[in-house]
């Protein structure tokens, strides 16, 4: 600053910046940008405008919940006898898979904008049976497998897609943690349902 | 006049990409998170890229330089500036990684709301008219500098970065966010040097500085509500 002199402001001046700054910066706070960040809306002005909508996305994070398994027929009445089991059969609707019951079935929350991983840790040539879909909204996906006390940071690829839904069975090549990385480009937040079964123990949101 | 035209040529693309790109501040991009954190071992030119992007599109970056080099009009005080608070920056944000310090990344960024609140008032000579005296703007640049890295460097240490090779990375990442702070100078440069040649820009200044007070009140106000409900 010592090749140019900043005009020195009256004081007048100054306090008439200063408040005015401050009174913007107040009003553009209180109307704008609190209700759409936070949800905080003092003045109404942000529901009014749809800002708050923003702040309810912002707000929701990455989650996995466990589901409770349907029970089975036979599971629920265990002397009921064959009769009784085809009838159940028979009445299933053809869009459920009636094979698999499966072991482990999980809600997975994934936020607009954000991507997470769901893992499993597998011995060698062990199986993991899996099945997974969203409500139709398609998201990028990644299914993979890292060897376990590996730190250079490798990882094999046993699927890469962009989908609503997939399954399959893997028979892991190596000790280690295997699943999914989930990529949620919408502006939505999209919610999987995983339906696992086999030998692995879960290592869950990572 | 012609070498300034095909100057203004070839940048106006550059500037309207880096207009596009969402600008978060202080914040990493989800595809820059996945590589952040699926990276290991040593990666100079993302790092640099990443560098380089997050001074360009760090918005209160960008109001803190137009504060500063706002009555600059040497390009050797420009660049000395320039320096000053890179070094501040560039010193956090490699001791504030290497050793592993972190702060709360809404408060730092509710302090540098404020350094830009503190650039304006400086430009309207709020300091001299209420204390009488000139602070160092030199210091005041340098110091704000040290807070700016701090900033950034809890950013980074939200991803796991691998040890190795940890300081090079980091290098890189120095030198990107020196070559961006030149790029986005070169812009602010430009911008002002055509509306310096306008007497506008004297009757505006105090406009234009209050408008700089008032972003950074906006800023900080923003990082400490966010300190005060999820920091």
């Amino acid at each position: 600053m010592n090749d140019t002199q900043p005009p020195v402001q009256s004081l007048r001046s100054l306090v008439i910046a200063s408040s005015l700054a401050t009174l913007i910066a107040g009003f553009v706070l209180t109307a704008f940008v609190l209700p759409a960040e936070y949800g905080i809306d003092p003045t109404g002005i942000g529901r009014k405008l749809g800002l708050t909508v923003l702040a309810e996305t912002n707000s929701i994070r990455a989650a996995a919940v466990p589901l409770a398994l349907p029970q089975t027929e036979a599971a629920t009445c265990p002397e009921s006898n064959e009769a009784t089991n085809k009838n159940a059969i028979a009445a299933k609707t053809p869009d459920t898979p009636s094979i698999p019951q499966w072991q482990d079935s999980v809600k997975i929350l994934v936020p607009a904008n954000q991507g997470l991983e769901y893992k499993f840790h597998l011995q060698k040539d062990a199986t993991l049976e899996y099945s997974w879909t969203t409500d139709g909204a398609k998201l990028y996906f990644d299914f993979h497998g890292e060897p376990k006390g590996d730190t250079t940071g490798y990882f094999k690829s046993y699927k890469v897609s962009t989908h609503h839904k997939s399954s399959g069975t893997l028979t892991a090549p190596f000790e280690g943690s295997h699943g999914w990385y989930w990529e949620n480009n919408s502006p939505a937040p999209i919610t999987i349902i995983l339906n696992t079964k086999g030998s692995y123990r879960v290592l869950g949101l990572m | 006049m012609t070498t300034r035209k095909l100057f203004l040529l070839i940048s106006l693309p550059l500037l309207f990409f880096f207009l596009d790109q969402t600008a978060f501040a202080h914040g990493v991009d989800k595809n820059t998170e996945r590589f952040l954190l699926a990276n290991q071992g040593i990666a100079v030119g993302p790092f640099m890229y990443i560098g380089a992007k997050h001074m360009v599109t760090g918005y209160d970056h960008l109001l803190f330089l137009v504060g500063v080099i706002f009555f600059l009009f040497r390009t050797r005080d420009v660049l000395l500036y320039a320096s000053l608070f890179t070094l501040g920056h560039s010193l956090t944000l490699m001791f504030g990684v290497l050793g592993n310090i972190s702060v709360n990344p809404y408060l730092i960024d509710a302090i540098i709301g404020l350094s830009i609140v503190y650039k304006g008032f400086d430009n309207l000579g709020g300091f001299q008219r209420l204390l009488g005296l000139q602070p160092n703007t030199k210091i005041a640049v340098m110091v704000f500098g040290l807070f700016h890295g701090f900033g950034l460097a809890t950013k980074l240490q939200d991803f796991s970065l691998p040890k190795t090779g940890l300081w090079k990375n980091l290098l890189a990442f120095n030198v990107g966010v020196e070559l961006g702070q030149f790029l986005a100078l070169t812009f602010i440069l430009i911008a002002l040097d055509f509306w310096r040649r306008h007497r506008s820009y004297y009757s505006f200044s105090t406009a234009t500085n209050t408008l700089l007070m008032s972003s950074g009140l906006i800023l900080f106000g923003y990082q400490l509500t966010g300190y005060l409900i999820l920091g």
